[in-house]
């Protein structure tokens, strides 16, 4: 049994009709001449003078001949007519042309003698072959049936991939049903090769399709739906391809990516869509790949369920997308579909390009040796980073892992009493080869997140463990024992933390404490229940800690300290405390973080703590609805300038809290894997020190060499003085000598503080309000504004201090301080 | 005319001041490298020989750090400029003079000082250039101010805050050394006392 590509189930027999139909209406329907990237094999315009070659094909013997005065293009074409049954046409050998196992557009225009009757037309090659029944086929390219007048050029041809068992090739142009003889002009046909044979060098061109030429770029339908070039909208210039009649969500347009898409490479992928006017409602579009192996199909999403509101043009996108299906060869096809309805759309400016392979910067400094005598420094990761480019960049940069998911409950411990640790044990594994930390995260979770249901019910059952029966009481702190026992207990001494009850806090509780799952049935006594189980089958030696966020925000640091007071007095075991450091662009501020471990440090002299998962999001704080990768886009270089600044503020901080702070761990790798892109919503978020392709950002800067951030050495001068006493004109001008922009630099003020002469007091007016917008301000550029200083007053020796705050990237920023001025 | 005279005496001015290496600017140390453990201040003071035929009036000094300064040690918040903060030590350099200023922060004698990081790692260091801006008179500024022709030039000079490796590990490396020249004494020792048997 397997899926169409809208979820619904085929049997094996109709699921071959379907599969073997999609790949019959692509051989028919594809049409070309799109901007791909191609080697021309052959191309007739007949601009010479002469028929170039082409012969008559079961045309009565009617012989081309070449015409002047009507062509597609310069002023020659090839004139031939059908036979006297309206069979045949002009043909031409291409045998030798095509190399077997290559694909190739083959395209060209036809045009009906003045007067004759509307018909359809088509490119065909005759192909002898021994698979052939009776030796002989006949391959209609493209279309086979496309609309032709004596009034314009029709483009007609397609995709077509030659046969490694061919002994004869013979294109050739006819009209499809035409009874009588009719005269016709074909004109500048071409055959490119946009695929090499199977078993070439890989083609990483790519393809792109703006439907600007007029004619659908390669594009087909897969189950009968009609595409069409159009003017009537269009992305980028003038055409786009308008799908329309189509019979089912998954019908729609498809292209082949045969030879252009590989197992095991990456590649970006983007098309605009758009629905049609008819559209009565918003709809949802994804993009998909169907690919075929040893005669088996599968479909994949590429691009995801998208909404697409009505009268907009939508962006899909997917900045990288890893091939990781084999297929056999003219199988594999991307195509646009819907969740569900048939309605049409239009799709513009589809592009597919390959990415090069990662390969991590290896004349970088490393951040855990650069941070080496202030802490550890590690990295959440999941089993995709223990081979390949991210297992590089993990073991380079950081010498502390913790596994994001797989140590949670509902990993470990699905049912009950059934363990299993078989991802987590790899990650250990590779803690332990490449001599790195492991923290463990986490043994019991607050809210009950990622803790399976049946912890929380009754024995087979669904009903609820309530706080009022003993005997719930009983059996949920058996449980936790259970658990904790085993978790720790297997991973021993190869865990020297663990966040043993995760995100304890709430501070909107008059007790601190969140009132999840666990605390409805054992009040705060869980938290001791776990403390206390992770200390008796913990090894001696291991940190026990509680783990939250926000923990800078007054309220919740009050309630930290309360809990873990609450405990201390108690005699419960804990080692430390977590702070997750989930931060935003303009949250929380540094002081409030320094303040909250300091006051910790102070409160409790020996309680460890850690930054535990350690991100800084693009967005603002309480953002949930902007995405700087809607329709294609991306997050602005100037918010990614901030953002290095901001780190580099933050380990500045962390540096100057050695003692207080015993490790720092950020949440996640790369930008490529990161919990953001998915929360509060699905976005583009680029939070982490390294991009998608593994390349060091400015955050990696900031973090470790701070002079390399965009802007750095950014200099006020004043550069000029001039004008009357009372009209003075200080020209205060910003010059940017760093290797990058420096982005959204302003004046946030100007004073002039006397220190000598006679006491006076100038009066300053800027150029207009204050901050001063200076603006971006790119490498070895510079930027002034020109301020207005009344002295009347004020002697001719008066000196004066001068003070310029500035601010540029948000982060960076001074204050020119000059003494010994004079007006 | 006598703006004219004017104009001229500003383009004499200038073309003066605009000769090869009119302004030689040192630290003080010369090197430009200061030492200090996590938590000292540290400062330069400078000596400026000006060669021109105007007048420069220093107005500030920075620390920029460069390429591969460890931020750990500091970075240019660390720097207080003297020249820009109280007392306002007015430094003249004359036409042809040198003057100079040794560091002294009790008086805020010097360019300035920098304050290292108190977890600075010993063995790190903090690089960089000192920069000075200074304003050129083509009269003395305490006479015309209004001479002033150039309200901002620089010239920099590098510098480096260095940590030593912490006085823990050098008892450390003195302990294990401790007995090895200690036998080597009692070595010689011996021999000593070998020749004065003899």
């Amino acid at each position: 049994m397997f899926l169409s590509p809208a979820g619904k189930s085929l049997s094996g027999l109709a699921y071959r009709r379907f599969a073997a139909g999609a790949v019959l209406i692509l051989s028919l329907a594809i049409l070309s001449a799109g901007p791909l990237t191609a080697q021309v094999a052959a191309q007739y315009d007949f601009e010479d003078g002469t028929v170039q070659g082409w012969g008559s094909f079961f045309n009565g013997g009617n012989a081309p001949t070449n015409a002047i005065g009507t062509a597609h293009g310069g002023t020659h074409s090839l004139l031939t007519s059908t036979s006297s049954t309206g069979t045949g046409g002009p043909s031409i050998d291409i045998t030798s042309i095509l190399v077997p196992g290559a694909t190739y557009q083959i395209t060209g225009f036809i045009r009906l003698t003045t007067g004759e009757s509307a018909a359809n037309a088509n490119f065909t090659v005759k192909r002898a072959d021994p698979g052939c029944s009776g030796g002989t086929c006949f391959d209609t390219v493209g279309p086979f049936q496309v609309a032709t007048t004596d009034s314009g050029w029709a483009q007609i041809g397609g995709a077509y991939t030659a046969s490694t068992t061919a002994t004869d090739l013979l294109l050739f142009a006819q009209l499809v049903g035409a009874t009588s003889q009719q005269s016709f002009y074909i004109d500048d046909v071409v055959l490119n090769e946009i695929a090499g044979p199977p078993g070439g060098p890989q083609d990483n061109s790519g393809i792109s399709t703006n439907f600007e030429d007029g004619g659908l770029d390669s594009w087909s339908s897969r189950a009968g739906a009609t595409l069409a070039n159009s003017t009537a909208d269009a992305h980028g210039g003038t055409h786009s391809l308008l799908v329309t009649n189509r019979g089912h969500a998954y019908d729609g347009p498809q292209i082949s990516v045969s030879n252009k898409m590989y197992n095991g490479s990456s590649y970006a992928i983007s098309v605009w869509v758009k629905l049609d006017p008819s559209a009565t409602i918003a709809d949802t579009l994804r993009v998909s790949l169907q690919t075929t192996l040893a005669g088996t199909t599968s479909f994949h999403t590429v691009i995801g369920n998208t909404p697409i509101p009505l009268n907009t043009w939508v962006n899909l996108s997917i900045p990288t997308y890893s091939m990781a299906v084999a297929y056999d060869p003219g199988t594999a096809f991307l195509y646009v579909e819907s969740n569900s309805g048939t309605q049409s759309f239009y799709i513009d400016d589809f592009t597919l390009t390959f990415n090069p392979p990662v390969q991590i910067q290896t004349d970088i400094p490393s951040i855990f040796q650069s941070l080496a005598f202030y802490f550890p420094v590690g990295a959440e990761i999941d089993s995709s980073d223990l081979a390949g480019p991210h297992a590089q960049l993990l073991t380079k940069h950081f010498n502390s892992v913790v596994s994001g998911n797989d140590m949670k409950w509902s990993s470990t411990e699905p049912t009950e009493g059934n363990f299993t640790f078989t991802t987590a044990d790899a990650q250990v594994k590779f803690a332990q080869t490449h001599n790195m930390l492991m923290r463990g995260h986490n043994l019991v979770w607050a809210n009950g997140s990622q803790t399976p249901a049946w912890v929380f019910q009754e024995p087979n059952s669904t009903t609820p463990l309530s706080a009022s029966n003993p005997a719930d009481v009983a059996l949920l702190t058996q449980r936790i024992q259970n658990h904790i026992m085993n978790e720790v207990t297997h991973f021993g001494s190869a865990i020297y933390v663990w966040d043993v009850v995760n995100e304890p806090l709430d501070s909107s509780q008059s007790d601190c404490l969140n009132h999840g799952p666990f605390y409805r049935v054992l009040g705060k006594s869980y938290i001791d229940i776990a403390l206390q189980a992770a200390r008796q089958f913990a090894p001696a030696g291991t940190q026990l800690f509680i783990n939250d966020f926000n923990t800078s925000i007054p309220s919740r640091l009050q309630c930290l300290e309360t809990v873990v007071q609450d405990l201390q007095t108690r005699g419960i075991p804990l080692d430390g405390v977590g702070h997750e450091m989930h931060n935003s662009i303009n949250f929380p501020h540094i002081s409030d973080v320094v303040n909250a471990i300091n006051q910790i440090s102070s409160m409790f002299p020996g309680l460890h703590q850690q930054v535990t998962e350690m991100d800084v999001s693009v967005y603002r704080g309480g953002d949930n609805t902007s995405n700087y990768g809607a329709n294609g886009g991306t997050v602005p270089p100037s918010i990614i300038a901030e953002q290095g600044w901001l780190y580099a503020q933050f380990f500045n901080a962390f540096r100057q809290l050695k003692g207080k702070l015993d490790a720092v761990t950020f949440w996640g790798l790369a930008d490529d894997n990161t919990w953001l892109d998915s929360f509060p919503i699905n976005r583009l978020d680029m939070p982490l020190p390294f991009d998608t392709r593994l390349q060091a950002k400015p955050a990696y800067w900031g973090i470790v060499d701070p002079t390399q951030l965009p802007g750095f050495g950014l200099a006020f001068r004043v550069t000029g003085k001039s004008g009357p006493q009372n009209a003075r004109v200080w020209t205060i001008a910003a010059s940017n000598n760093g290797s990058g922009t420096a982005y959204a630099t302003q004046i946030n003020g100007l004073t002039l503080t006397q220190v000598s002469g006679a006491a006076c007091t100038p009066v300053i007016t800027p150029p207009l309000s204050y901050p001063v917008v200076l603006g971006d301000i790119g490498s070895s550029d510079s930027a002034s504004a020109a301020f207005t200083v009344d002295f009347t007053g004020c002697a001719n020796l008066a000196r004066f201090t001068l003070k310029v705050p500035w601010s540029s990237a948000v982060y960076d920023t001074g204050t020119l301080t000059l003494g010994n001025q004079f007006r | 005319m006598k703006r004219v005279i004017l104009t001229i005496l500003i383009a004499i001015a200038f073309s003066a001041f605009a000769a090869a290496d009119p302004i030689t600017f040192t630290l003080d140390p010369t090197s430009g490298n200061v030492k200090g453990n996590p938590g000292d201040v540290v400062g330069w003071g400078f000596t400026i020989t000006n060669t021109t035929a105007n007048w420069i009036e220093l107005t500030q000094s920075e620390f920029d750090p460069t390429a591969g300064s460890d931020p750990g040690v500091g970075d240019g918040t660390n720097y207080t400029d003297f020249l820009s903060s109280p007392p306002f030590n007015f430094y003249i350099a004359d036409p042809g003079s040198t003057i100079s200023a040794a560091f002294d922060p009790n008086s805020m004698s010097g360019l300035g000082d920098f304050l290292i990081n108190p977890t600075a790692q010993p063995g790190s260091n903090a690089h960089g250039n000192i920069v000075v801006t200074y304003s050129v008179f083509t009269d003395d500024p305490n006479v015309d101010p209004s001479s002033q022709v150039f309200p901002d030039q620089t010239v920099s000079a590098p510098a480096m805050v260095s940590v030593p490796e912490s006085s823990s590990l050098s008892l450390l490396i003195g302990a294990l050394f401790l007995p090895i020249m200690f036998a080597g004494w009692r070595r010689r020792r011996r021999g000593v006392l070998k020749e004065s048997r003899a």
